[in-house]
């Protein structure tokens, strides 16, 4: 008997060493982070890491959680992290963090893989954390603006962003993870969606303005929100939102269409040494508000609305390609993508003039809206 | 230090033994005699001391030599059935005369009581007029007529307190043996049903009546009880506990492996499923054995009430006896080890709540959990009338005041409350849940989430290798036939119910497979 219980002690004190990543932490020793924000001082080249941390000094039952900002300075971020510690009574602990802030001119001088390695590598940050790019001047700026329903700057930025797709279909937004693979795979270069501060009600505030182009993981510049909407429709990125077209076809838009649904299927033909990008759009939507006095019952008006709305959102997304095409040349479609996937062996050849092909590549775009409802009016 | 005891021990039983030898030798050999004057003697010199024993003599009226002594004992018997029945018709009976037969013609004409034996052996008598019975020596006869009359100071059939249900039978078994074994005899009205005596307990010579329906049950089983229990050697029996831990296999562990009840209807339940039921005189408690684990969770209401309802409280029972041992464990390992697997609100909440807590989590825990034990305790063994002073010390001053006064933080509360409250949904499991909730907050709060797991996973292994009388209390052997698991989690309704638990007896068929219209 003396024999087995000191066997199961032995075994037991065995379970001590076979742990990996343990430890007791009490909830009163950590301090929670909330978001990260990532500056460059332009003269002395060290980063500048700004957390965003849940007060937890206040009671919670009148204010709710509010957050406040701790800044830090390293030549590396994890070193600028550690030194949070000299401000800090508490160590950090990123395992909650929810948004990456990454200010504008971090990611001109730095490829965008390096300044998020040491979130990707770190046991404790979540890959799922949405990076965000800051066009203010200081990334954590973003953080300083208290939001509408939250208090928590961080939590707002993360769920305007993961809502966005949803509703308005102007971002596309990307979680740490996925910004690796972006960097990582052949063909395809990411955005990620830009914020700003803007006015609201005579105070500031954060929007979303629309997406980051890179290339080679240098920041290029940015789409608007409306040109957003049709770099989504591209990409097969929309889930909802508006789609708002002309009736008569003069460029002043007068009527809502609402997306329901919307499905791209990209396919490339390669013939005789000539790339053919074709896009085929399948969007379901409804007459959510039409501001001219159209006759929605009747079939004509709708086949009529259908054909001039496909055209309206073909001209735009082309015109949005052409811009990027021409002005950032950076393949954020992922077309170059498509060829590795279906043929790795054409993408072999035409990998190494990707950058002299994509310019000058031909997109043909077949839109197809399908009105399914009208709404009340008859 | 230890062996000494044991020593000592062994000194005391000894001495023991010697004493009751002296006081039970010369009973037994002792055999009644033919003078009435030497049984009265050595009935007096047996008594001694024991003033409750009444003595009388009687004469026939018309032969006077005719004698008879009569036994009892004040308290335990009928006195208008001794005046009347006995005194009466052996005063008066010409029939009564001295000489050979005598005995067999007071039985077989004189006394008018319905259960009447002779004897000559001592040891039977004393046992028997300690019981109620009221004995008789006649001048001239080599033995004693042992005469039933028995009457105690009973209490009333009731509703027991700890088994009440909402609709069904409501009797509950009392402190007499006979009064329970009729509560059971009038459910089962065919003589399938056996009722087995034995005395046990040398002292209290306890009556133990095992009781079980003859087709129904596997004989090895039977065997093995009856051998169980004729090797119990011990001073007395004073509840059906006793017996529980004298029998029962795995002797350590705190899961049950009898069952036990205080309802007639139940004990019937379970003798109609193979199970053999003992009965202990002097308690309301009554053994059923072999205990599958599922029985912790069942409920006689459960075949009372519309199987939906009831299959939605199984479950329930389920539920909470594993929400009950694991919540603190897995409060603190989440709080402490794995802090990512709380949603940030939620996170933030507790955090704050966390802030100014003097003790760390899981201190925390084991004094709120010992607290709430504490109180429990309390309130069961305090009187019933001064019950407020704990619902007001219980809730105010550790729920409230504690979370006011930032002793306690206030999701502790929630864990411990839910706890307990869990824990009241299986009373049939209260002694294992203690002590399997403190052993998982243990190793939860050393080894985290991994640790609550190796806990569970020894929790189980040792539920799994538990045995009733041979029986595996817990099967996982895969059988998912219907029929095997109609009874468990859910509770089948009672037409699909056609075959008796197969891990208990042979004979299985419950319900033919077509009623008279032919239906299925």
């Amino acid at each position: 008997m003396i024999k087995r219980i000191v066997c199961c002690a032995f075994c037991l004190s065995a379970l001590f060493l076979l742990n990996g990543c343990w430890d007791y932490r009490g909830l009163n020793e950590i301090t929670l982070v909330s978001g990260v924000a990532v500056d460059k001082d332009p003269l002395t080249g060290r980063y500048l890491v700004s957390c965003e941390i849940i007060d937890l000094t206040q009671s919670l039952q009148e204010k709710g959680p509010t957050g406040k900002v701790i800044e830090s300075e390293g030549s590396t971020i994890f070193e600028a992290v550690r030194n949070a510690k000299r401000r800090l009574v508490n160590k950090l602990y990123f395992g909650n963090a929810q948004v990456l802030v990454l200010s504008e001119q971090v990611v001109k001088e730095e490829d965008l893989g390096d300044v998020i390695d040491w979130f990707l590598r770190d046991a404790e940050c979540r890959e799922t954390v949405h990076v965000v790019i800051s066009q203010e001047k200081k990334a954590s700026d973003l953080f300083r603006v208290s939001g509408t329903d939250q208090t928590v700057a961080a939590f707002e930025l993360n769920s305007i962003v993961t809502k966005d797709p949803e509703f308005t279909s102007t971002t596309s937004p990307l979680e740490l993870y996925k910004v690796f693979d972006k960097i990582v795979n052949p063909g395809i270069s990411p955005t990620l969606p830009a914020f700003h501060i803007t006015e609201n009600d005579e105070k500031e505030i954060d929007e979303l303005n629309g997406i980051a182009i890179f290339k080679n993981e240098r920041l290029q510049g940015y789409l608007s929100p409306e040109d957003s909407k049709y770099f989504l429709f591209i990409t097969n990125g929309v889930k909802g939102g508006i789609l708002p077209i002309s009736s008569n076809d003069d460029g002043s838009n007068d009527v809502s269409l609402e997306i329901f649904e919307n499905k791209t299927k990209p396919s490339f033909s390669y013939k005789d040494g000539k790339l053919k990008i074709k896009l085929k759009v399948q969007t379901t939507v409804d007459v959510a508000e039409a501001e001219t006095k159209i006759a929605s019952s009747d079939d004509q008006t709708i086949k009529k609305l259908e054909k001039t709305g496909s055209e309206q959102l073909k001209r735009r997304m082309e015109a949005v390609i052409k811009k990027v095409q021409k002005q950032y040349n950076s393949d954020i479609f992922g077309f170059g993508k498509l060829i590795y996937k279906k043929n790795p062996k054409l993408w072999e050849t035409l990998s190494p003039d990707w950058d002299t092909l994509f310019p000058n590549l031909e997109v043909e775009i077949t839109p197809e809206i399908r009105i399914i409802n009208t709404a009340l009016k008859k | 230090m230890f062996g000494f005891r044991q020593n000592d021990k062994n000194n005391k039983q000894k001495t023991v033994d010697k004493k009751v030898e002296q006081i039970n030798g010369p009973l037994e050999t002792r055999k009644v005699s033919y003078s009435l004057k030497d049984n009265v003697d050595t009935m007096k010199a047996l008594f001694l001391d024991v003033e409750i024993l009444r003595t009388r003599t009687v004469e026939n009226n018309y032969h006077n030599s005719a004698r008879f002594g009569i036994f009892y004992c004040d308290g335990v018997v009928n006195s208008s059935l001794i005046n009347d029945n006995i005194i009466k018709p052996l005063m008066l009976s010409s029939e009564v005369k001295p000489g050979d037969g005598l005995i067999d013609t007071i039985i077989e004409k004189v006394v008018q009581v319905n259960d009447a034996a002779k004897t000559d052996n001592f040891k039977e008598i004393v046992k028997a007029v300690t019981y109620g019975d009221t004995i008789l020596f006649a001048e001239g006869a080599n033995q004693a007529v042992i005469l039933s009359t028995k009457e105690f100071a009973l209490r009333s059939i009731a509703e027991p307190d700890n088994e009440k249900v909402l609709s069904g039978p409501r009797e509950g078994f009392s402190e007499s043996l006979m009064q329970n074994l009729s509560l059971v005899r009038r459910r089962a009205r065919t003589n399938d049903l056996k009722m087995k005596f034995l005395d046990l307990g040398r002292r209290t010579q306890t009556s133990i009546c095992v009781c079980y329906f003859d087709s129904l049950i596997n004989k090895d089983i039977l065997d093995q009880l009856m051998k169980k229990l004729k090797g119990i050697d011990i001073d007395a029996i004073l509840d059906t506990n006793y017996l529980t831990e004298l029998i029962r296999g795995a002797r350590y562990s705190p899961f049950r492996t009898t069952g036990y009840t205080e309802r007639p209807d139940i004990v019937v339940g379970k003798l109609l499923e193979g199970r053999i039921a003992i009965f202990v005189d002097g308690t309301p408690n009554v053994i059923t054995v072999p205990y599958l684990f599922i029985e912790n969770f069942q409920s006689n209401e459960d075949y009372y009430l519309s199987f939906y309802y009831t299959s939605f409280s199984r479950v329930l029972r389920i539920f909470g006896f594993f929400l009950t041992i694991i919540i603190p464990g897995l409060y603190i390992a989440i709080v402490a080890y794995q802090i990512e697997m709380l949603p940030t609100p939620l996170l933030i909440n507790i955090s704050a709540e966390r802030q100014s807590v003097p003790l760390p989590a899981a201190v925390e825990a084991f004094v709120m959990l010992i607290t709430f034990d504490v109180l429990r305790e309390t309130g069961i063994r305090m009187p019933s009338n001064t019950g407020q002073a704990l619902s007001i010390v219980g809730a105010l001053v550790i729920g409230q005041a504690a979370v006011t006064a930032k002793l306690v933080a206030a999701p502790m509360i929630i864990v411990i409350a839910v706890t307990g409250i869990t824990n009241l949904l299986v009373p049939k499991l209260n002694a294992p849940v203690i002590y399997i909730r403190f052993a998982l907050l243990l190793l939860a709060s050393t080894l985290g989430l991994f640790g609550l797991t190796m806990g569970l996973c020894a929790l189980i292994i040792h539920l799994l290798n538990l045995e009733s009388f041979g029986v595996p209390q817990l099967s996982l052997s895969g059988n998912f036939k219907f029929q095997a698991i109609k009874d468990t989690a859910f509770r089948a309704p009672w037409w699909t119910m056609r075959l008796r638990p197969d891990r208990l007896n042979k004979n299985q068929v419950r319900m033919k497979q077509k009623d008279e219209k032919g239906n299925d």
